[in-house]
């Protein structure tokens, strides 16, 4: 049980860094060309909405069983609630705030760096927050191709017809995604009550 | 540090906002010496800040020419330019996200400075105006009033020794009881730093204290430009006599603090 609980963490976590890597600073680049940003999201909200046991099907089929036809799907799923909060908190920084990112000179990264990112990291946050939970709702189907996690333990309590199993699973499922919850709102908590949060109050019209 | 201060020529600068029939500014000529402090004060969206915004190119221009050191600003490479301009936005512009001392932080970092160099130019420049760095530095925009936010815009527009600066009403939220203090230490820090200054203000008095000439806008026209005795003493139109000499008594109490002004250099 632990171990299926922390490979399930693993499974999760390894996804979610995997997507956000891939998302962020695409999203960063891409928040400044719309029509490749709409391009993008397309793309990837047309990956989200295949339905996930076609996908893993499908990956299986040409990566075959186990954990990393359930890794790359986890990704694919996560790569589109991140993309796109990370652009939506972008095209949220106040107009002078990007002014005098631009007025400063900053080379391009730097001020995405610097000024972009962190401005945009409550969007960003609730984005990585919802890839979390969807990334545990759906590591468990991994079970049903033969990776680790939970899901093992559910598809086997299945087949068994043993319930216990499957209760087991399935609380073990549930109390992940309230550590998660948990965990995300303490991080969020943590950026309202320092000062750091809120671009807006930084600009008072003279 | 030893980079000569920029010299700025606009050649019949035109600029017009898609949705607005009347331009911005219209056909404006200027030329402003090298380390000359030209206060540019006129009626609010007389296009004041958009004569600012060209020469660091957040506007371009629909027509004409606006030149550094006789060379279009088009030709430069972007950042290096605006590296080399310190502006203060209208209304501070502080990042909420960074302390005071890493908002001043930003260009010097890009210009790869060593933290020491730095940590002294900030500390420097906060005593300078007139915040007291081991308790500013590590604030948050969010922890100082709308007159220190403003002191620490004009500080950061400062830190990378600018060849030119871009002032836009930089004084307008400090109290009138420490204006006087920073418009000095301003002078003094300016005539330290050799720079050409644009300085937006609303307040005539200002202007007439630092500008080296004073230009009036009206309407993104230069309705007149000269030095502060030349437009006290002789207001070519009665527009700028109006705006700049008062009533009688107003225009009297200006002419004996400019004999003042420059009685005492
Ligand atoms: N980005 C923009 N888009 C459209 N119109 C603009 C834009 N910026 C300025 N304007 C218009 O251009 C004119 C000049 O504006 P500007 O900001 O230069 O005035 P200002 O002299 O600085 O005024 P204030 O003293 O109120 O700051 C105004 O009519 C304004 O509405
Ligand atoms: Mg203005």
């Amino acid at each position: 049980m632990i171990s299926a609980i922390l490979a399930h963490i693993a499974l999760c976590a390894i996804a979610v860094g995997v997507a956000a890597t891939i998302a962020i600073p695409s999203a960063l680049v891409l928040a400044e060309r719309p029509r490749a940003e709409r391009g993008v999201s397309a793309l990837l909200g047309a990956l989200y909405t295949v339905p996930s046991l076609a996908l893993l099907a499908v990956l299986v089929r040409f990566v075959g069983l186990g954990d990393t036809s359930v890794e790359i799907a986890l990704v694919a799923y996560a790569l589109y609630a991140i993309f796109r909060s990370t652009v939506v908190g972008v095209r949220a920084i106040p107009v002078e705030q990007r002014e005098v990112a631009a007025a400063l000179g900053l080379p391009p990264w730097s001020r995405r760096l610097r000024v972009e990112l962190p401005s945009a990291m409550p969007a960003i946050l609730s984005g990585l927050r919802i890839a979390t939970l969807g990334s545990i709702a759906l590591a468990t189907l991994g079970g049903y191709v033969g990776g680790s996690g939970l899901g093992s333990i559910l598809f086997t309590g299945f087949a068994l017809q043993n319930r216990a199993m499957l209760l087991e699973g399935a609380l073990g499922v549930v109390a992940l995604a309230l550590a998660s919850e948990g965990a995300f709102r303490l991080l969020e908590m943590r950026r309202g009550r320092s000062p750091s949060v809120g671009v807006v109050g930084a600009f008072p019209k003279r | 540090m030893t980079d000569a201060p920029y010299s700025v020529a606009f050649d019949r600068a035109s600029v017009h906002f898609s949705g607005s029939d009347a331009p911005a500014l219209e056909r404006l000529s200027l030329h402003v010496e090298p380390g000359e402090l030209l206060a540019i004060v006129g009626a609010s969206g007389s296009g004041k800040s958009t004569l600012l915004r060209c020469v660091n190119r957040l506007v371009e221009l629909s027509d004409g020419c606006v030149a550094i050191d006789g060379r279009d600003v088009r030709t430069f490479e972007l950042g290096p330019l605006r590296q080399s301009i310190g502006y203060a936005i209208q209304g501070v512009g502080l990042f909420a996200h960074l302390t005071v001392a890493e908002n001043l932080a930003l260009v010097p970092e890009t210009l790869g400075w060593t933290r020491e160099r730095t940590n002294a130019r900030i500390d420097e420049l906060l005593a300078a105006v007139r915040l007291d760095p081991p308790t500013y530095r590590s604030r948050r925009p969010r922890e100082l009033s709308g007159g220190q936010s403003q002191r620490v815009g004009i500080a950061r527009a400062l830190v990378a020794h600018p060849r030119l600066l871009l002032l836009d009403e930089p004084f307008g939220a400090v109290d009138p009881i420490l204006r006087p203090h920073l418009q000095s230490e301003l002078l003094a820090v300016l005539r330290e730093a050799r720079t050409t200054t644009l300085f937006v203000t609303h307040d005539v008095d200002e202007a007439l204290l630092l500008g080296n000439r004073i230009a009036v806008m009206r309407d993104g026209r230069l309705q007149a430009i000269g030095s502060p005795r030349a437009l006290l003493e002789a207001p070519p139109d009665a527009f700028t006599a109006e705006l700049l000499c008062g009533d009688e008594l107003l225009h009297r109490y200006r002419r004996a603090r400019l004999d003042e002004r420059e009685g005492r250099r």
